[in-house]
């Protein structure tokens, strides 16, 4: 009989951090079980943002925390060979006149109050952080300089590898069939590669999270969205030095970053299409989209006008109706904790959240209370819904 | 029922993708017979009259067939046709170079790189850069094959004894002429088509080490170079080398894979390597889980070491 | 001086496909679907042959689906300066193979009289390398396949073209068919201006009766499975246990 003191359901970004901090805080025997292999379903299509920005509050604390980690991630697993790709070159997001532009100035002022350093910029200074941008419009520009982006694969894999070194077992290419209860409690999962036994089960299953729905009958309000993300090569170079900018002025929010030589990476961070079914394999891009898209980002970056299409690609964000995730212990269950509805921005918050849920897990106090995360409140009606609409930016 | 094969040679010389061509076509029909287009080629004629199971050799010799033409040799095969159930050419550049001409000639659909006969009339390919097998049936008079010669074993060289019949070679089409050809390039193979690849990972820790580790054992190998997604961001090699999802996908005979992790993304332009060596000295590297050969080690210890042995 | 440059829509490079559970294809029902990255080669050969100033136009054609349209956009949007769609049914059961492929394009060869064809060396979903060797031969043309260059002087081509081992020169006259292996040239981006403009672009569609073709499929798939998996790999102690094993087992150096 293989039985464990905890068992996590899916290795990417979150499930990899949770593994790493279940042994950092001492768990001796954790089994963490892949469908596939360790970040391959949505982690290894993030666009990797790092930013402490939230104009929900509650973000910030995890950004924060999650953020200090990202920045001497080496050290903290205690793995010299450990790297996160970090790019830091701060985050930069502006607003015209309009409806963001009161919620912007209190998420910024709401950043501030927590200590984390923001500045207020005139458009001067903004046009020297990201000179092949103009901000005519900018009725407000506000930047974080502890902010940036990094790889989600290489972070997952991170989290992993210093797992293992403390005693985690990771098992790939297994399936959950089923979760095993008794009377209420969690007992074990059934999987395609035998059963396995523990009193504490951890699901980080993004867009499969809707399994947990299927096993247990508790409501799991998440479904999987795609999203379109471009490369787009320009007659100038976004930088390694340049910004990651957030454009709240644009019709589709976007947000770019620097992708390497004279490449930006930008997406949208509105709504995207709903699949039917969880599936992260790539969707078609039609030419009209990247037009549109292509006018968006000329409107801000006039040389972009005449970019290349360098490559693209689609991601999947699990999508909770208020565009935040569902955390910790789940009512009616015991036992059971979960991790899921990040809605695109979870890399972000990824070493931060799995310190929480390894904490829930092993009944220690979080670090930052998981109150208002809890899935009763979208029956309630406190939701974390951000004040920019729809969009990870939330 | 018989089949011909069209040789590959060098005129003196049978090459080795024709003993296994010969193979295959033994189990499409039971006569097979092979057709020599060459000048001056009496040697490599003679050479295929003693192959294991071949009961005939054509042997058409003129100035058209000196070059390997297309349009001469489809000719030269087309005004033997008839006799045949299958005519089968090696997958080699100059096989598909040519069989696509005679089947259209033939108005008939060709098989490309089949890897199994299943009977005389069905046989299995590969598809989607073999990430699937197809198993097609012909609905033809005749079957124009080209075989992909690592499917099926070779037929010995010595032990037939076949006749040998000589026929007029085709006229010159006049439609194209050679000019001149550059063989054992000095340069290295392409990577998307090199038999060997070494390739580097984020761990060669610089462009300079990135060259230098890695380009002796490349020149010993005879190899291409190619490199990871993450050393191609950190500058460390040019993008065209990149091996993996958004870059090139290979299928070389052996891929040796220096401090690269083995992320999903250059996995996939790999995965179809025969053989897979990874050398990297961190044992959890995902790797080792497609590598038929792999030494935890530091690389710049493991391959300057290789390089020294002879 | 015309070029035709035939273009495929296949199943984009980057996706896995996946073979259908009752064993009859490949499923491509939600894939995403690209231009077959060889024919973005011959599209890019065919617009600096004429940017500099050997060819006055560059015809694209597809054979397929209406779904084509998309694939012939992306060839507008990199230079091609008309398309022709040649629809065939959106059959499940009906597969467009490189015989009917070339037939139709020797009927359209016969309509444009392109002084070359330039054609991608294979299709990355059948990875059949037939179609355009068809064409010459039912055009009676002159061919070059796996070309990776091209130079065109008085009515001739001559063609630099990847054999085993090496390269060799072919000259030919014109007309001929071309088929463009990677190392011919490194396609560029497509602009944003550019998709806007392809869009303005003639695009004609004509079916294959129009052309008097049977494009009746002569090859049945009985059925399509996974290849076997890999073995799983063993950890040598050293280079020179490395070595003893990749020369004596695995017989690769």
């Amino acid at each position: 009989m293989q039985s464990y003191d905890a068992i996590v359901i899916g290795a990417g970004v979150i499930g990899s951090s949770v593994a790493y901090h279940l042994a950092r805080f001492g768990a001796k025997n954790v089994l963490v079980l892949d469908r596939s292999q360790i970040g391959s379903g949505t982690s290894t299509q993030s666009s990797g943002i790092l930013r402490t920005h939230y104009s929900v509050i509650e973000n910030v604390e995890l950004a924060r925390q999650s953020w200090s980690v990202f920045t001497d991630f080496a050290a903290y697993l205690g793995d010299e060979e450990a790297s996160a790709g970090l790019v830091k070159c701060g985050y930069l997001i502006c607003a015209p006149e309009g409806a963001k532009l009161d919620p912007l100035r209190q998420a910024l002022e709401g950043q501030r109050a927590k200590g984390i350093r923001v500045d207020f910029l005139d458009r001067g200074a903004a046009r020297e952080l990201l000179p092949i941008a103009h901000f005519d419009d900018a009725a407000l520009i506000g930047y974080e300089p502890e902010a940036g982006f990094a790889d989600a694969y290489l972070v997952a894999t991170g989290f992993a590898r210093a797992a293992r070194r403390n005693g985690v077992k990771i098992m790939e290419g297994v399936n959950v069939e089923k979760l095993l209860t008794d009377k209420g409690r969690v007992v074990g999962v059934q999987t395609t590669q035998g059963t396995f036994h523990s009193d504490t089960v951890i699901s980080t299953q993004n867009i499969w999270a809707g399994d947990i729905e299927r096993w247990t009958g508790i409501p799991t309000p998440v479904k999987a969205e795609r999203h379109t993300v471009l490369a787009l090569e320009g007659p100038e170079a976004y930088t390694f030095k340049m910004p990651v900018f957030k454009d709240l002025g644009s019709p589709g929010m976007l947000y770019c970053r620097s992708y390497g030589g004279k490449q930006m990476l930008v997406s949208e961070g509105t709504v995207g299409e709903t699949l039917a079914v969880p599936d992260n394999e790539q969707g078609d891009i039609p030419m009209d989209y990247v037009a549109e898209i292509g006018e968006q980002v000329a409107e801000r970056f006039a040389s972009f006008g005449e970019a290349g299409l360098a490559s693209s690609w689609t991601g999947v964000y699990d999508v909770t109706p208020d565009w935040n995730p569902v955390l910790g212990s789940v009512n009616g269950m015991q036992g059971l904790v979960v991790g899921y509805g990040f809605s695109g921005h979870g890399f972000k918050l990824s070493p931060g959240v799995g310190r929480v849920l390894a904490q829930e897990a092993l009944g220690m106090a979080t670090d930052v209370s998981l109150a208002p995360y809890a899935l009763e409140r979208f029956s309630t009606g406190q939701l974390l819904t951000g004040k920019y609409g729809l969009g990870a930016v939330s | 029922m018989a089949s011909l094969v069209i040789a590959e040679h060098n005129h003196a010389f049978i090459l080795g993708a024709t003993l296994h061509t010969v193979t295959a076509a033994a189990q499409c029909a039971g006569d097979v017979h092979i057709l020599v287009a060459g000048h001056n080629a009496g040697p490599a004629a003679a050479a295929a009259s003693h192959i294991a199971g071949v009961i005939k050799v054509i042997h058409a010799d003129g100035e058209s067939l000196a070059h390997g033409l297309a349009e001469n040799v489809a000719q030269q095969v087309l005004a033997l046709a008839g006799n045949y159930s299958h005519i089968l050419f090696a997958a080699t550049p100059s096989g598909k170079n040519i069989a696509p001409r005679v089947a259209a000639s033939l108005d008939v659909a060709q098989c490309s790189d089949i890897t199994k006969v299943v009977s005389a009339d069905t046989f299995e390919r590969p598809i989607y850069a073999g990430s699937a097998i197809a198993t097609v049936q012909s609905s033809d008079a005749t079957r124009v094959l080209t075989v992909r010669t690592t499917a099926f074993g070779a037929a010995a060289s010595l032990g037939g004894a076949a006749a040998v019949e000589t026929v007029a070679a085709v006229a010159e089409s006049g439609l194209c002429s050679w000019v001149t050809s550059e063989i054992a390039k000095s340069t290295r193979p392409d990577l998307t088509a090199a038999k060997t690849i070494v390739s580097g990972g984020r761990a060669l820790g610089s462009a300079e080490h990135f060259d230098a580790v890695l380009t002796p054992l490349a020149d010993k190998l005879g190899a291409a170079i190619g490199a990871s997604r993450a050393a191609v961001d950190a500058g460390y090699a040019a993008n065209d080398l990149q091996v993996g999802q958004t870059g090139k996908i290979v299928a070389p005979e052996l891929y040796v894979a220096c401090g690269i992790s083995g992320a999903i993304q250059h996995l996939a332009g790999m995965k179809d390597a025969k053989v897979i060596v990874a050398i990297n000295k961190d044992a959890e590297a995902p790797i080792f889980s497609v590598a038929d050969y792999g030494l935890v080690e530091d690389l710049f210890v493991a391959v300057p070491l290789w390089v020294q042995t002879a | 001086m015309k070029i035709l440059v035939p273009v495929k829509r296949v199943v984009d490079y980057n996706v896995k496909v996946r073979v259908l559970a009752d064993a009859s294809g490949v499923d491509t029902k939600n894939v995403k679907m690209s231009m077959n990255p060889f024919d973005e080669i011959a599209i890019e050969e065919a617009v600096r042959l004429k940017e500099q100033g050997l060819a006055t136009e560059v015809i694209a054609v597809s054979c397929g689906t209406s779904q084509c349209q998309e694939t012939l956009r992306t060839a507008l949007a990199l230079g091609a300066d008309r398309a022709i769609l040649v629809e065939t049914p959106a059959d499940a059961d009906f597969e467009l193979q490189p015989l009917a492929v070339a037939k139709l394009l020797n009927a359209l060869v016969a309509r444009e009289k392109p002084a070359l064809v330039i054609l991608g060396k294979q299709a990355i979903d059948d990875d059949a390398n037939q179609t355009g060797q068809m064409l010459a031969a039912l055009a009676n043309m002159p061919q070059a396949t796996c070309a990776s260059k091209v130079e065109l002087a008085d009515g001739q081509a001559r063609v630099t073209r990847e054999v085993d081992g090496g390269q060799e020169v072919l000259s030919m006259r014109l007309p001929a068919v071309l088929t463009a292996d990677l190392r011919l040239n490194e396609p560029r981006y497509v602009t944003l201006p550019n998709i806007m403009k392809a869009k303005k672009k003639p695009l004609e569609t004509i079916k294959p009766e129009d052309l008097g073709v049977d494009v009746m499929p002569r090859l049945k798939t009985l059925k399509v499975v996974e290849p076997a998996g890999r073995k799983a790999g063993v950890k040598v102690a050293d280079v020179a246990a490395l070595l003893d094993k990749l020369k004596n087992e695995a017989k690769v150096i």
